[in-house]
């Protein structure tokens, strides 16, 4: 937890226990069998957990499926627009480091119109966890090809399959300089996806998770092997990382991975028979950029003896 | 003819040099312009020149005359860079008609100017010789022609030796001469030199004490050497003034008004001529705890500034039309989730990438509509520099008061020009409070709408008790998403009935002459001052106009059917295009107005005529005053 | 090793960063006080005066300022006893926030001696707690003048909760031949609090030896430099700079999980030397020494070795340390590149 911003919150009891229940918002109206709503119960798993206090939290979104998330979390929220959840989120964090912020969003939101923004706010590394909810495809909009949409997958706009090789949100994220921390999960893993969620959290920067998410309208086919067949699946597994006990039985092959170890971790995030869940890389040692941009607040008589001074600087 | 003064003919008839008493020439206005390769230093001396002549009582508007490219080729028609200062005996609103002094320091920048007919007919030019007789045969084959083509007008050119006068001082004259030429300013129009050698180190105050004695030095030998040589003065009196005064171009006074309003968050992505007000705050800022948070482009950099002041710190973003074009969609948000967040619009020229460096008016249309959808927001325009620095202050307030968007309409013409302005009084109030944090009421909804007004008050995140989602969808008074007839229809009426509340606050805009009339010239923005000299000209001369000027765009100024009632004819002054009504296929029907008369039309369903002009540089008072006579049926020009 | 007589401004510049967020959160505070005030009076009076001012010149002919207020409506309103207790907490906390860093320096007045000194200080900052304490039940409508008026006169160190000893700003404590007294400072180590002696002589060769606990950062130097990486550390802690001569050492908690790893002795003058200072005996004075070489130093290895006496433990205790000294002050440096807090 960051300094109080104010002596009026110091004053206040900090003791209360948040119950799993006060994190239910609005009732989630995904198709049933949607990878969202097991998602949404890993975080509200985690909000618990971690004693997450709903009103110094903001989940901000951009426009899908997957952004309607704030709305089902009773903390503040803000569904934007499409592609621009992470400055967004960058703006609130900037200005009020002391809020617990969360970006939630789709695949085509992330990695397609913003992945400018989603380059930019893996440099800047601001303190915030970033979802990606990767169903491989754009589900609002009723099944366009996305930027991960596997080649050949069939979609209303490459009917006869996605022309290009899909894009891995992996290895992009571990090329960003200043990239501080990767993870990727699945919806039907839940013990795992808590455990990530709790690790993203901690982590003191802009720490990056990508969910892979069924989407059993527009997708069905596309993680049903990986869901089906767990030897499909591989796990890093490490002290720094994620260690869950549940996935490490179900999952026989596993990596040991120093989340430390960028290059491994690169080596490891390239397309190859196994998906593989896990921390791919963290390095708590990075400076968030609203620390590095952080300056004290002043009163309005101390602003306007700046102010004061400037005229003069400026007075003939 | 021009008449050119050799150094080798010192006794030449009409030879300005002569010795003996000049000859002071005393007037209630002069205008000097600047002109130098870039890199040379016009735009200090010229900037030092305006400065003094403020602190000695003189009327001053300063503006930069920029080239297109950071680094010309030197001595090219491009790279004339440099400085016009229009020095009065009273108040100075605009940068003037054309120069009567012209100091160039290599004939292309001359010839620059001369061919974009800046230089008044009797204008004297002091021109640098070096380049007469240069070693390089084309330098001298460049000078022949110019001189040439200058030899149609009827200047008074006067050949300087600042090259070989300044080398008795500094091994490269290149860095220095514009002290040198600061100095000949100072003796043809007596100014005080130790108040000039004052500002002299204060523009150098990084540099070295060698480099500042050098300066002071060239600024002597200048001086001196007009003594010498010159056989006129210019005495424009001064009235010193006793209010204290500050002196700044329209950027810096946002930027400073940025200060004094409280504001906290500046995010914006470079692009001229908006950019230098980042480079102020990025300096200032932080000595109020403000950031600069330069994104990765327009759209992050409005989506971020509607971040923070969704999260309750004061938020505002500055840009340029191309940059305006990309921030739509963001726009469109905020207005939706009524979050307060000023848009500083410098404005040029357009469209696409256009004239990037020079001014136009063009972005008020995109500024009220540019947006899809429905997204009433207030827009409002400064029109001097003095109302660059207070309308941050009041445009922060009513974003906040009325949970809107505010537009603040700049442009190029307020960006670079520079003017003395009566101090301002700081006042604690102007700075924006920090939200309240206490736990919300109980049944306060996120948009609890007054009905009657469509006002409501914020929620900010931190709140206890507050939780709720802000959404761009179409949502109710819980900020719930709903897409029902009703509660889009309402919040559609709640976010438009803001806009008649405010409009109800203002006061009908002053008539600057007499309330009746033959016409009425209609303006907004930069062009206040050019506007209302020429009507007083006009005036003069018996014509019946008068001009009113429009500060808010957005809802418009009250008043104005009524005022326009009692006038023959109504136009619109603009710097923006539209068609001329002798221009072949142009109808009354087809034509494309200017974008206030577009406005004005629409709105109050009067004949609102339009005298517009997009050739990239502010009005000049004469050329309004061509137009006025055309609409009265004098003048020549249609 | 630097003159004693800059000590003190570099001291005062150390603290300066470690003061900001309580500065802040101080005039974080004043700001969103004075909204609710201003927006009170503004709902109450009707009068556009205000509302006028903060428009500012601009607006002067252009917006009418009675009709912009009156029909931005009533925001929400105080009763008068809560609007009269956040009025003087703002009062209260204004103040404060003009004093800035003196807030935090303690000059301890001749005969006074360091501990009241320093409570003293605690209690003054204490009233920005308190006045914040009664805003925020005031704003809230919480506020019983009888039970809580107190806070903003008087809000000891004692009655401080864990974010408020977690914010307090360092104190800088100046003793220039104060009485060597030190012992009743270790009520306030808790928190984040720090403080930082700047003794003069005659001054004990070690006055802070007893201070030594597991979690408490102590160090005492005659280099102010050391003072970022103490103020830095997430803990309590206090800091002496000392006259040449006296004891050079610090226990830096995050070392190690035992006494002698985490203290680094550079400096341990003789405990024979040891006079009178004030009053501290001459004995008093080589038992905080003699502590010193003792915690400094290692179990030795294997079975019972005999206990070392006090010369000898010096003897080693001033030479293999000198290792561990670079060793602390090159982590120092590592550490500097990090963000601080
Ligand atoms: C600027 C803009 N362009 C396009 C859209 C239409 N749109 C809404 S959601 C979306 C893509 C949704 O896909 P994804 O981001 O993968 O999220 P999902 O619905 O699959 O969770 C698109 C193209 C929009 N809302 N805004
Ligand atoms: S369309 Fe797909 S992604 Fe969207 S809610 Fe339905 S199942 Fe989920």
């Amino acid at each position: 937890m960051s300094d109080p911003c104010s002596l009026l919150t110091c004053g206040e009891a900090t003791d209360r226990q948040v119950a799993l229940e006060e994190y239910t918002g609005g009732l989630p109206r995904w198709c049933p069998g949607c990878g969202d709503h097991a998602i949404l119960s890993g975080v509200q798993r985690m909000l618990e957990s971690e004693q997450v206090v709903p009103e110094r939290t903001v989940f901000v979104s951009g426009i899908g499926c997957s952004s309607r998330f704030p709305h089902y979390v009773k903390t503040y929220g803000f569904h934007g627009i499409h592609g621009r959840a992470l400055p967004l989120a960058t703006g609130i964090k900037l200005s009020r480091p002391e809020l617990d912020v969360f970006a939630v969003m789709g695949d085509g939101d992330c990695c397609s119109i913003g992945a400018g923004h989603w380059i930019h706010a893996l440099r800047y590394n601001v303190d915030m966890v970033a979802l990606l909810l990767d169903n491989n495809i754009y589900g609002l909009t009723k099944n366009q090809s996305s930027p991960t949409t596997p080649q050949g997958h069939p979609s209303n706009t490459a009917p006869d399959g996605a022309w290009l090789p899909a894009l891995n949100p992996l290895t992009v994220t571990l090329g960003v300089t200043n990239a501080s921390f990767v993870a990727q999960t699945a919806d039907w893993a839940p013990s795992h996806l808590y455990e990530t969620l709790r690790a993203a959290h901690r982590h003191r920067g802009f720490s990056f998770v990508r969910i892979l998410q069924r989407c059993p309208v527009f997708t069905p086919g596309i993680f049903m092997e990986a869901v089906r067949k767990p030897e499909r699946i591989e796990l890093l597994v490490h002290d720094d990382g994620v260690r869950d006990e549940a996935a490490e039985e179900l999952y026989e092959h596993h990596v040991a991975h120093d989340p430390s170890d960028l290059n491994e971790a690169r080596r490891l995030a390239e397309t190859s028979e196994h998906i593989r869940l896990g921390v791919f890389h963290r390095d708590p040692s990075r400076p968030t950029y609203e620390t590095t941009r952080r300056l004290p607040v002043f009163t309005a008589e101390e602003r306007i003896a700046v102010l004061t001074r400037e005229l003069d600087r400026h007075a003939v | 003819m021009t008449s050119i003064t050799e150094a080798s003919r010192p006794d030449a008839g009409n030879d300005p040099r002569a010795t003996g008493t000049p000859r002071s020439m005393k007037t209630p206005e002069h205008v000097v312009e600047i002109v130098s390769d870039s890199g040379e230093g016009a735009q200090k001396c010229g900037q030092i020149f305006g400065a003094v002549s403020a602190m000695m009582g003189n009327g001053v508007w300063t503006v930069e005359i920029i080239p297109a490219e950071i680094q010309p080729p030197p001595r090219s028609i491009g790279s004339a860079s440099g400085n016009r200062v229009r020095i009065g005996a009273g108040p100075v609103t605009n940068w003037g008609d054309r120069a009567n002094l012209v100091v160039a320091f290599n004939e292309q920048a001359l010839l620059a100017r001369h061919r974009l007919d800046a230089i008044a007919d009797d204008a004297i030019v002091l021109l640098e010789e070096m380049w007469a007789d240069h070693d390089d045969e084309s330098i001298r084959a460049e000078w022949s022609a110019a001189m040439e083509e200058l030899s149609a007008a009827t200047y008074r050119i006067v050949r300087v030796p600042m090259e070989e006068r300044c080398l008795t001082v500094v091994d490269d004259a290149r860095k220095g001469k514009n002290m040198f030429v600061l100095g000949m300013l100072a003796t043809i129009y007596a100014r005080d030199a130790e108040r000039t050698k004052d500002r002299i180190d204060q523009a150098l105050h990084k540099k070295s004490d060698d480099v500042r004695r050098s300066n002071r030095a060239l600024f002597d030998l200048g001086a001196a050497w007009a003594e010498e040589h010159l056989d006129f003065r210019v005495d424009v009196p001064t009235a010193p003034n006793d209010r204290p005064m500050v002196v700044m171009n329209g950027n810096q006074a946002l930027g400073m008004g940025a200060i004094a309003s409280g504001m906290d968050f500046l995010a914006m992505y470079p692009i001229t001529p908006a950019t230098s007000v980042s480079h102020y705050l990025a300096e200032a800022f932080p000595r109020v705890g403000g950031i600069v948070h330069q994104a990765e482009d327009e759209i992050a950099a409005v989506v971020a500034a509607i971040g923070a002041s969704y999260a309750g710190k004061t938020a505002f973003t500055v840009t340029s039309g191309p940059g305006l074009a990309l921030k739509t969609e963001a726009l469109g948000l905020a207005v939706m989730t009524e979050t307060p967040l000023v848009v500083i619009d410098v404005q040029r020229g357009g469209p696409s990438t256009g004239l990037p460096t020079k001014v136009e008016q063009s972005d008020l249309l995109a500024a009220l509509f540019g947006q899809p959808g429905d997204t009433p927001k207030i827009v409002l325009a400064p029109a001097t520099i003095e109302e660059c620095f207070h309308c941050v202050v009041t445009a922060r307030q009513i974003a906040e008061a009325f949970r809107t968007v505010v537009f603040v309409l700049s442009d190029a013409n307020l960006a670079t020009g520079v003017q003395p302005f009566p101090r301002p009084t700081p006042d604690p109030r102007w700075v924006a409070t920090l939200p309240d944090q206490r736990p919300v009421e109980e049944g306060a909804k996120p948009y609890g709408w007054d009905e009657r007004t469509g006002l409501s008050r914020r929620i900010v995140p931190g709140r206890p008790g507050g939780a709720y989602t802000t959404t761009g969808l179409a949502h109710d008074d819980e900020s719930k998403i709903d897409y029902s007839p009703a509660v889009n229809e309402k919040g559609c009426r709640m976010r438009s009935r803001k806009l008649a509340v405010f409009q109800q606050t203002l006061n009908p805009p002053p008539i600057h002459g007499d309330d009746e009339g033959d016409l009425l010239v209609v303006g907004w923005g930069s062009t206040k001052g050019a506007i209302e000299e020429a009507v007083d000209r006009a005036r003069a001369d018996g014509r019946r106009v008068s001009s009113t000027h429009l500060t808010f765009l957005s809802p418009l100024e009250p008043g104005l059917k009524e005022m326009f009632a009692r006038f023959e004819k109504v136009m619109t002054v603009e710097i923006n295009y539209s068609d001329r009504r002798a221009d072949p296929f142009v109808t009354e029907e087809n034509r494309r107005r200017g974008q206030l008369c577009w406005l004005l039309r629409a709105q109050l369903l009067v004949d609102v005529d339009c005298w517009t002009r997009v050739h990239g540089q502010p009005l000049a008072p004469g050329r309004i005053v061509e137009a006025i006579e055309d609409r009265l049926g004098i003048g020549a020009e249609s | 090793m630097r003159s004693d007589d800059d000590a003190i401004p570099r001291a005062e510049k150390a603290i300066q960063g470690p003061m900001r967020a309580f500065r802040s959160a101080l005039a974080t505070t004043v700001e969103e006080l004075r909204g609710i005030v201003a927006a009170h009076h503004a709902a109450v009076s009707g009068d556009a005066e205000d509302e006028r001012a903060e428009l500012g010149p601009f607006a002067s002919g252009r917006i009418d300022a009675d009709r912009f207020s009156a029909l931005l409506g009533a925001s929400e309103t105080l009763d008068d006893q809560s609007i009269g207790a956040i009025e003087a907490a703002h009062a209260v906390l204004a103040e404060s926030s003009r004093r800035g860093t003196d807030l935090a320096r303690v000059d301890v007045r001749a005969g006074e001696d360091v501990c009241a000194a320093v409570r003293r200080a605690t209690s003054e900052i204490g009233r920005t707690f308190g006045a914040a304490r009664v805003a925020g039940l005031a704003r809230s409508h919480r506020y019983v003048a009888r039970d809580h008026a107190r806070m903003l006169e008087r809000f000891d160190h004692a009655s401080w909760n864990d974010a408020e000893r977690a914010l307090a700003p360092p104190l800088l404590v100046v003793a220039d031949g104060a009485d060597p007294q030190l012992e009743g400072l270790a009520t306030y180590l808790d928190g984040r609090q720090k403080l930082v002696l700047v003794l003069r002589d005659p001054t004990p060769p070690a006055p802070l030896a007893r201070f030594v606990t597991p979690g408490t950062f102590v160090l005492q130097t005659g280099d102010a430099d050391l003072l970022d990486r103490f103020l830095a550390f997430d803990g309590p802690g206090v800091a002496a700079l000392v006259p040449d001569g006296a004891a050079r050492f610090a226990h830096d908690p995050s070392l190690g999980a035992r006494v002698w790893e985490r203290l680094v002795v550079e400096h341990l003058p003789d405990p024979a030397t040891t006079r009178r200072v004030g009053s501290r005996s001459a004995w008093q004075q080589a038992e905080d020494l003699r502590l010193l070489a003792d915690l400094a130093t290692p179990p030795p290895a294997g079975a019972a070795a005999p206990a070392p006496t006090p010369a000898a433990a010096a003897a080693p205790a001033a030479a293999e340390p000198i290792d561990r000294l670079a060793t602390w002050l090159l982590r120092h440096a590592e550490l500097e590149t990090e963000p601080a807090g």
